[in-house]
């Protein structure tokens, strides 16, 4: 099979064609500092640490494009914005010059000798050698989030009062784009998406007064010069989709505040493809890796398979747990995974319903219960369930074993109440053994085998046993005594002796013929609450 | 441990936030002690220090500085407002959003584990600049959005605003048919002892006279949680889930997408619920509840297992 590179899945997607599956781009930018150990701000201004940054993230998450940098502060750092550095986030802009006296025909256009243009173009030609087959987006501030940069909020009140000062603030912000794109593209980009944020905050109308002009030269620039080009966005933009589509971008980004099915709508008919929208603080940052699944999952059903990449819905923040991010690669890359969320979230839980494991395993027999989709349709539930089979035969008599099919309801329920999280899963005795990975026969037979001896320790050590004696007459019963006390006593054993004398009582315990001995040994099941069927059912087979 | 109330003022850009701030203040230091959360990207940048230049006692945390409007960059918020809290144990907390900021985010981020067990969103007040209300249309989907989760609008500025106000107070209750809606004057609302916010919580808020200090919430339960979905739920779906919801809640309230595509402003309080419909709208649905038994966990997921029932 032809294998697709990542950034083979990319352009795929961006023009519209038939996918081997959905290409998943995680936003990493400070959260690459995260994965070295240092903080925003070292990682931010040295190429080396971005360069391990995004290295080490496309090891871990095997991502099919990552950006090199993820800062929309570079291009008004160079433009003489304070910055404001933080720890554990991208810098924020503290000044704005437009606003404080500075002329707007003084502002130059940057150069790969300002700021950390020259680093970041070299890291870009750096991560491009060491990584051919993932896309690289290059991130550029788009030119109305670079007019609130250098304007300040008066941007609005300036879009009202002096327009045209604006749409020079604009041409001037699309020249820093294309300095930025061709230099980006240049280093070896494929993608170069125009981040523009603060166009959330302003009607159609606006937008196609103010940005589509500049807009839709850049993305012609960049089509121009070869590359792939995506218009960013966040916010509440759901209003200016149709607008950002008219730029002819080859793909819009948008974060969890615009329904997926909606841009897909509005953007595919335009030619356009689209990506987003998984949450980062509720889901990505606070949220468990099964969460994750179900979160992509959604986004991935909302989207459709057509033009659609996964991406997060804006830069990662710093501390997501890379578990989370893992999960997802593994949800993107895995068909099985897919299936067996999808199930999953087709078939809920009933809480009312869990059984009551507490007693579960007690029985003589160790239980081993196979926990899959369904072994008959999937190869890993096959290959788990055939691996239980084939030791099965060692263990005779001794072993049951079953498999249980999230299809069914009650397999759900079952493997809630067993706190199984991940499918196909290997319990013995209602303990979570092998998870995902096939045990090789050796393994699963010690842990078997394991289970076995415990159980024996248990049982020597749980059982009570006594002796009872049947007898008619005082005689009897002391010959009968003597016998038996003087095999205790030799033996040195810990074993009660009861004598039943009564008639009846003889003959409920089907004794017809005394004097008779009978052995019984008890066995504590279970104390101070009601077993649920389920568990004595398997103690009912223990005894019949 | 009792949780801390924690309320919101947002609106225009130069409508008045700081100067509901300082009279808030005014009204309450002495008595409470208060935490005070500003971000930055407010104009001119002077807020913070204006602020702190005035007489009374509170303390200040100023968050994030000019990032607060994207959802991204609320995760060191978190961070910081506990180390805020730990340091100096407010009896409430007053975040002026700036103007770009987003009420649904933060009250995302206060819903996170961390927070959650010590804060609840408790009120939010979004202030409309009488004076530029017309002017500002262009701008209106960021006033909308604002309004929208508004629990008390307050129409400032009304001395410069000689006309009716009336056609201002129609257009927002097309936005917000259920806020509070108060005219008023340098953002001098009605704040007395909070009063407009006991009778939401009838429970949760009570002076203690020794102190003279809030006892801010006996009911360790209490929480807020925001939702944010852009699935759409059938109108039968909605009203069950929140007829599920409304024995847990003081308050229910946002607007919800139907699977028509339209959109219902829901108003939940104290057992009553009510419904208006919104038209369309270019949002996604946020809900915010707030009560004793509400998990952000056991909200969401009960609002998407009725998403998905049939009919």
């Amino acid at each position: 099979m032809l294998i697709t590179s990542g950034r083979e899945l990319i352009k795929k997607a961006m023009h519209l064609e038939q996918n081997d599956r959905t290409p998943w781009v995680p936003f990493v930018g400070v959260h690459g500092g995260k994965l070295l150990g240092v903080d925003a701000t070292t990682y931010l201004k040295s190429g080396d640490h971005i360069f391990n940054g995004v290295t080490k993230a496309i090891e871990i998450y095997d991502p099919d494009g990552i950006p090199v940098l993820f800062d929309l502060q570079v291009e008004a750092e160079v433009l003489g914005c304070d910055l404001m550095w933080a720890n554990d986030n991208p810098p924020s802009v503290a000044s704005h010059p437009l606003n404080e006296g500075k002329k707007l025909e003084e502002l130059k256009i940057p150069t790969l000798e300002d700021g950390r243009i020259g680093m970041i173009m070299e890291t870009t030609r750096r991560l491009r050698e060491a990584h051919p087959d993932t896309a690289l987006y290059g991130l550029i501030t788009g030119p109305f989030t670079l007019a609130l940069h250098l304007l300040g909020t008066d941007v609005f009140i300036k879009m009202l009062e002096e327009e045209e000062y604006v749409h020079r603030v604009m041409e001037f912000g699309k020249q820093v784009s294309m300095f930025m794109a061709e230099e980006y593209i240049k280093n070896g980009c494929d993608v170069i998406a125009l981040v523009d944020p603060m166009t959330s905050q302003i009607s159609p109308e606006q937008f196609r007064q103010f940005v589509t002009g500049p807009a839709t030269e850049i993305f012609d620039f960049i089509r121009e010069k070869g590359a792939l080009s995506s218009f960013f966005v966040c916010g509440y933009a759901q209003q200016n989709i149709e607008a950002m589509c008219e730029c002819r971008p080859d793909n819009v980004s948008i974060d969890e505040n615009i329904p997926l099915d909606y841009v897909r709508e509005v953007a595919l008919p335009m030619g356009v493809s689209f990506g987003g929208n998984m949450k980062l603080t509720v889901v990505l940052l606070m949220g468990t890796p099964e969460e994750c699944q179900v979160h992509a999952l959604e986004c991935m059903d909302q989207a459709g398979e057509k033009g659609f990449i996964l991406a997060p819905g804006c830069d990662l923040p710093m501390d997501t747990p890379p578990e989370n991010l893992k999960a997802v690669t593994q949800l993107v890359h895995d068909d099985y995974q897919r299936e067996v969320i999808r199930t999953l979230m087709e078939n809920q839980p009933e809480e009312e319903k869990l059984p009551d494991m507490s007693e579960y395993g007690q029985t003589d027999k160790v239980i081993v219960d196979i926990i899959t989709l369904a072994s008959e349709s999937c190869a890993p539930c096959k290959y788990m369930v055939d691996a239980v089979k084939n030791v099965a035969p060692e263990f005779e008599g001794i072993l049951e074993w079953r498999e249980h099919s999230i299809k069914k309801m009650e397999a759900v329920n079952f493997m809630n109440a067993l706190m199984v999280r991940s499918l196909p899963t290997i319990c013995i005795d209602g303990k979570i053994a092998f998870t995902s990975k096939i045990p090789p026969r050796s393994e699963l037979i010690q842990a078997i085998q394991n289970r076995i001896n415990e159980k024996l320790k248990l049982k020597l050590s749980q059982k009570r046993p006594e002796m009872l004696l049947f007898t008619t007459d005082k005689e009897e019963e002391e010959k009968l005594h003597e016998v038996v006390s003087e095999a205790i006593s030799e033996l040195g054993a810990d074993v009660d002796i009861r004598h039943i004398t009564d008639q009846k009582i003889i003959r409920s315990y089907g004794v017809h013929k005394t004097p008779a001995v009978m052995t019984v040994s008890y066995k504590m099941k279970s104390q101070g609450r009601l077993p649920s069927v389920d568990v004595v059912r398997e103690w009912v087979k223990e005894v019949m | 441990m009792s949780k801390i109330p924690f309320y919101i003022v947002t609106g225009f850009l130069g409508g008045g936030k700081t100067t509901f701030l300082k009279h808030f203040l005014h009204t309450f230091s002495g008595r409470y002690r208060i935490g005070v959360i500003q971000n930055e990207f407010a104009p001119g940048q002077v807020d913070g220090a204006e602020l702190r230049r005035e007489e009374e006692d509170f303390e200040l945390l100023e968050i994030n500085k000019g990032s607060a409007f994207c959802v991204c960059l609320l995760n060191d918020f978190t961070r910081s407002l506990k180390s805020f809290i730990g340091k100096y144990c407010p009896d409430i907390l007053l975040l002026e959003a700036s103007g770009l900021a987003d009420p649904i985010a933060v009250a995302e981020v206060l819903q996170g584990s961390e927070l959650f067990p010590l804060l609840y969103l408790s009120y939010i007040w979004t202030i409309v600049d009488a004076e530029n209300f017309e002017k500002t249309d262009s701008m209106i989907t960021r006033v909308e959005r604002q309004v929208r989760v508004a629990d008390k609008i307050l129409i400032n500025k009304t001395d410069k605003h000689p006309a009716p106000l009336d056609p201002v107070i129609k257009k927002l209750r097309t936005w917000n048919p259920f806020a509070a809606i108060e005219a008023v004057t340098f953002a001098r609302a009605t704040l007395d002892n909070l009063d407009e916010l006991k009778e939401h919580e009838p429970h949760a808020i009570k002076k203690k006279e020794e102190h003279r200090r809030f006892e801010p919430l006996n009911k360790p339960g209490t929480g807020t949680v925001a939702l944010k979905t852009t699935w759409p739920i059938s109108r039968q779906n909605l009203e069950n889930f929140i007829r599920e919801m409304l024995p847990l809640s003081y308050r229910i309230k946002g607007t919800v997408k139907l699977d028509d595509g339209t959109f219902v402003s829901v108003q939940a309080v104290m057992g009553e619920v009510e419904y208006r419909e919104a038209g369309k709208l270019m949002q996604p649905t946020e809900l915010i509840a707030i009560g004793p038994g509400i998990t952000p966990k056991s909200f969401g997921k009960r609002f998407h297992e009725y998403r998905k029932k049939g009919g």
